[in-house]
């Protein structure tokens, strides 16, 4: 058997403060991605979904337990250039060009880059539908554009495993599914594994091949729901009968994951985790 | 909106008009008080007579002012912005700096000034050491605080790709804080003047540079020079704050700060 793509065993992280009880973000989750997977986590806030990405993106180290991507420490892997990125918020740099900002990971860390053929970043958006924009300053972006030209910033270095934590949750709906789609079509090209943290029901349902649903206090995963509706995902899949019945069941997992945590006392802190 | 027709729009006169007629009355208002208290201000006339007669001396002594001001902000730029490098990539700097640079910032230059003549003569030296250190904390703190504020989705973004901390300084920090840069030139510019002549004025026995100039002027009751060389000293700090505005414009066109009204 290969390799898992991404490998969580028994990773734990509390968030110690000052002034209040420690919160545990994450207690003691296992998760398996393999190869190629396109995997969504979805939860209530404070499941300590974002926690789980940045443990896997190396940002943060877990308590106990360990990481490992492709194999290795997360730290390597990002020494190596194998991982990919997508914040909340675009994250451009205001002062570079479309493209330039695309290109400004390739000109970092040069060296985990020899032996690599990069792809051609102008192509990719092109593909992205920026070859217009390409010369063109973010700011004068809409918030959609600005945020596809992050996935093709973070698909540029065309990395193993990709992490996006809630890439969408700041567009209008209309946008949203566009760019869903795009992205769908980015990764069938590219192929990476995408662990994409969401908190839309039918964005995960659309996008993955698997489904993690996440409870809060302390975070873990509750359920995971693979996704068995054939590719691409068109939008007339997306009124199918199969797909609200995944809606259906990943909404059921959701809500137990609420009731769990108010059924549980509660506890003094109860904040969310950052 | 495009340099020309900004241009075209400043030549209407509902953007100069007030400025022009508040010049005016400040005149008249000057007129006026002249002819009431000839002692403490000379008319108007003898300070164009005076600025028209000799030129040339108020050129020389405003380039000797100007050379200390401009040598004095590039000594304290450099010195402002290495340590803000510094403070901003290691805690331990920051806090061996900053409470130094505090109690530096306190101290009233204009006390530090003649100590400083008497430990440098008077050459250039104490000048520029002034000028430096009136210029050196407002750099400082505004560039320390636009190198840290870079963004945390930005930074992870190019942590996961393993970017060096000098990459990360090149690309992300400097960038990220020429807004901050710019705030700070904006004040220090004109203060560097400010730190130039309380030099000159300090350095009783130097003899040249605007601030020497006034100095002589009123121990002689020459109002007029005193007055004159006021003005060049005003025109001067003007000047150089015109400068660093449209530098910024140019540097920063990038930036929400340089984005113009819409009226």
């Amino acid at each position: 058997m290969s390799v898992p793509a991404i490998a969580v065993r028994g990773a734990s992280r509390v968030y110690a403060s000052a002034d209040r009880a420690p919160v545990e973000a994450l207690g003691a989750v296992d998760l398996t991605v393999d190869r190629g997977r396109f995997v969504s986590v979805i939860g209530p806030s404070g499941c300590g979904k974002s926690t789980l990405l940045r443990l896997v993106a190396g940002l943060e180290s877990p308590d106990t337990g360990s990481i490992e991507v492709g194999g290795e420490p997360p730290e390597r892997a990002a020494a190596a250039k194998r991982l990919g990125l997508v914040p909340q918020r675009p994250a451009l740099l205001p002062w570079l060009s479309v493209l330039k900002n695309v290109t400004l990971p390739a000109r970092m860390n040069r060296r985990a880059d020899r032996g690599r053929t990069l792809p051609d970043a102008a192509e990719l958006l092109r593909k992205a539908g920026l070859g217009e924009a390409m010369h063109v300053l973010p700011g004068e972006l809409s918030g959609g554009m600005q945020q596809r030209a992050a996935i093709v910033r973070a698909f540029g270095l065309h990395p193993d495993v990709l992490l996006m934590d809630e890439p969408f949750s700041a567009l209008d709906e209309f946008t949203r599914e566009a760019l869903q789609e795009q992205l769908l079509d980015l990764w069938e090209e590219l192929r990476a594994t995408v662990l994409f943290v969401t908190h839309s029901i039918s964005e995960a349902i659309r996008l993955s091949d698997q489904v993690v649903v996440m409870a809060a206090r302390p975070g873990r995963i509750l359920e995971v729901v693979d996704i068995d509706l054939p590719r691409p995902r068109t939008q007339d899949l997306v009124l199918s009968p199969d797909f609200h019945d995944y809606e259906v069941v990943v909404r059921q997992y959701l809500r137990d994951a609420f009731d769990h945590e108010h059924q549980l006392p509660r506890r003094r802190d109860g904040g969310d985790p950052r | 909106m495009s340099e020309v027709r900004r241009g075209v729009r400043l030549l209407h006169p509902r953007y100069w008009a007030p400025a022009v007629v508040m010049l005016l009355v400040l005149l008249a208002l000057w007129t006026v008080g002249a002819e009431r208290l000839p002692y403490l201000l000379p008319p108007l006339s003898d300070l164009w007579d005076t600025l028209a007669g000799d030129p040339a001396y108020f050129l020389r002594h405003a380039g000797v002012t100007l050379g200390e001001a401009l040598g004095g902000l590039a000594i304290g730029f450099v010195a402002a912005f290495v340590l803000a490098v510094l403070v901003s990539e290691s805690v331990l700097a920051r806090r061996a700096i900053m409470p130094v640079a505090v109690v530096l910032n306190v101290t009233p230059l204009v006390a530090i000034a003649p100590a400083l003549v008497v430990a440098f003569g008077f050459g250039p030296a104490p000048k520029l050491i002034v000028t430096a250190l009136i210029c050196f904390f407002p750099i400082l703190i505004n560039t320390a605080a636009g190198l840290r504020s870079v963004s945390r989705e930005v930074l992870q973004v190019f942590r996961t790709v393993h970017a060096s901390r000098w990459e990360l300084l090149r690309h992300l920090r400097i960038p990220t804080a020429l807004p901050f840069v710019f705030a700070a030139l904006k004040i220090v510019f004109p203060l560097s003047i400010v730190g130039a002549v309380v030099a000159e004025m300090s350095a009783a026995g130097s003899d040249d540079g605007l601030g020497t100039v006034i100095l002589v002027a009123s121990s002689m009751n020459r109002l007029a020079v005193v007055w004159a060389a006021i003005v060049v000293l005003a025109v001067m700090g003007s000047l150089l704050l015109l400068i660093v505005t449209v530098a910024e414009r140019r540097v920063l066109h990038w930036h929400e700060s340089t984005a113009r009204p819409s009226r």
